[in-house]
């Protein structure tokens, strides 16, 4: 009975001076900050401890309720990139061709008094002797012989034979092709013929039958002439890259580079008189 | 079914070599991917198959790049003679390696494009001997290289049963 009472009053003390300790305490700053540490000291480790296991459980969790979920995102993310990138392509090819046939048509500006028939090249011949091109419309479309053929960066040559539905184009390079022409800067005429020593190799052709000393360069502009009544005046045919001039007595002639790059060749227009 | 395959090859060919073929030319210099074939034909074939096939091919040049009623036959008189020159000559033994058919192609290139020149020739037109020689030589060369390909796929297809004729002993089937 008495060590009960005793116990009582133990109890009653320590709690008393804790209680007296803790109001001491906290009418202290410092007592505060002692007791906010020493929390801290013993929770902080185990709530980071906590936190890490419930963030790791959570997030395999996560990993294993949402897989399914980003899977499916992701193949659509792809389809999606595809899908765009098949657009991008398009686009490109459509600015392309937008751009190709913008210059071809700026044709219809400088020659009013043309049409055109828009062409698309689908053979090259297969011999290295001859350059003749197969375009897919004929004389449903209007084509007939002798129109002359015009594409981006100048001519390409006129055509020589008309089927229903396609047409044959024979070109510049041609070793049987003669254009007359004339020197933009000095206004010496000739004819531009292709070169039938060399055959399609190096794909140049020449100017002939100039006039005696012409004044010629190499960079000049060799333009068409009205004189061969196939042709209206001004195409470009290519730019002088070599002039050789005989001095034995025979004629001169200069190398052209032909304006429109025959390797590349997708459209052309056909100028059709109105 | 026969006849039908190849009419469909050389139409196939003709196609390849004036679109794509054309577009890989060096130096303006195209290999023919029509001789490959027509020689391959020749090869597997003989001399009438070979003609045959070179004349069908020929035709169809010369209908879409003949200048005139004459160079269209002449198209069509380059490529018979190439098929039929090329099936005449081929020895007929067992020949493992492919470096046989590609001489043959290079050589049907050479006599293609030899054919081509003798008009230059007669008419005294100049032609000048470098680019001659680079047209000949490195378009022989790359037919060869084409040919690699071109033979390789017509004799496999040729193993097929409605390629072969009736009591077929062509050596290349008994490899």
């Amino acid at each position: 009975m008495l060590v009960r009472k005793t116990r009582k009053i133990v109890n009653i003390w320590f709690v008393s001076i804790v209680i007296v300790v803790c109001i001491l305490l906290l009418m202290l700053n410092s007592g505060i900050k002692i007791l906010e540490n020493t929390a801290g000291f013993i929770v902080l480790p185990f709530q980071r401890a906590g936190n890490a296991i419930i963030n790791g459980v959570g997030s395999a969790f996560d990993s294993v309720f949402n897989s399914y979920a980003i899977k499916k995102e992701n193949s659509q993310l792809k389809s999606e990139i595809d899908s765009l990138k098949a657009q991008l392509q398009i686009y490109s090819e459509t600015a392309k061709e937008n751009e190709r046939l913008t210059e071809l048509f700026g044709y219809l500006e400088e020659y009013p008094e043309y049409e055109t028939i828009l062409a698309s090249v689908t053979a090259f011949s297969p011999d290295n002797w001859s350059m003749i091109i197969v375009v897919n419309k004929g004389s449903q479309h209007g084509v007939a012989p002798d129109m002359p053929v015009v594409a981006q960066g100048g001519l390409v040559g006129r055509v020589i034979e008309v089927s229903d539905n396609w047409s044959k184009i024979m070109t510049v390079i041609d070793s049987r092709s003669k254009i007359a022409a004339i020197v933009e800067r000095s206004r010496d005429t000739g004819i531009v013929e292709g070169v039938v020593e060399t055959g399609n190799f190096l794909g140049r052709c020449r100017m002939i039958n100039m006039p005696f000393k012409p004044s010629i360069m190499p960079g000049d502009t060799i333009l068409t002439s009205e004189a061969g009544g196939v042709f209206p005046k001004g195409l470009v045919i290519g730019r002088v890259s070599e002039v050789s001039q005989n001095r034995t007595g025979g004629d001169d002639f200069a190398i052209i580079v032909p304006s429109v790059d025959f390797a590349h060749l997708e459209d052309v227009l056909i100028l059709k008189e109105k | 079914m026969k006849i039908l395959v190849t009419f469909v090859l050389i139409l196939f060919n003709y196609v390849l070599q004036t679109t794509l073929i054309n577009r890989l030319s060096i130096f303006g210099v195209v290999p023919d991917v029509g001789i490959a074939f027509i020689v391959s034909i020749a090869i597997l074939n003989g001399v009438f198959s070979g003609g045959a096939a070179g004349f069908v091919y020929g035709l169809i040049t010369g209908i879409f790049f003949g200048f005139s009623k004459a160079s269209t036959v002449f198209y069509l008189f380059e490529y018979t003679a190439v098929g039929a020159i090329a099936g005449l000559l081929y020895p007929k033994t067992e020949n493992k390696v492919f470096i046989r058919p590609m001489l043959f192609a290079g050589g049907g290139y050479l006599l293609k494009e030899l054919i081509d020149i003798i008009p230059k020739l007669v008419l005294r037109i100049p032609v000048f001997t470098l680019p001659l020689l680079m047209i000949l030589i490195l378009g022989s060369l790359y037919t060869a290289v084409i040919m690699f390909p071109v033979h390789n796929l017509t004799e496999r297809l040729h193993r097929f049963r409605f390629m072969r004729l009736e009591n077929d002993t062509r050596i290349f089937l008994e490899k």
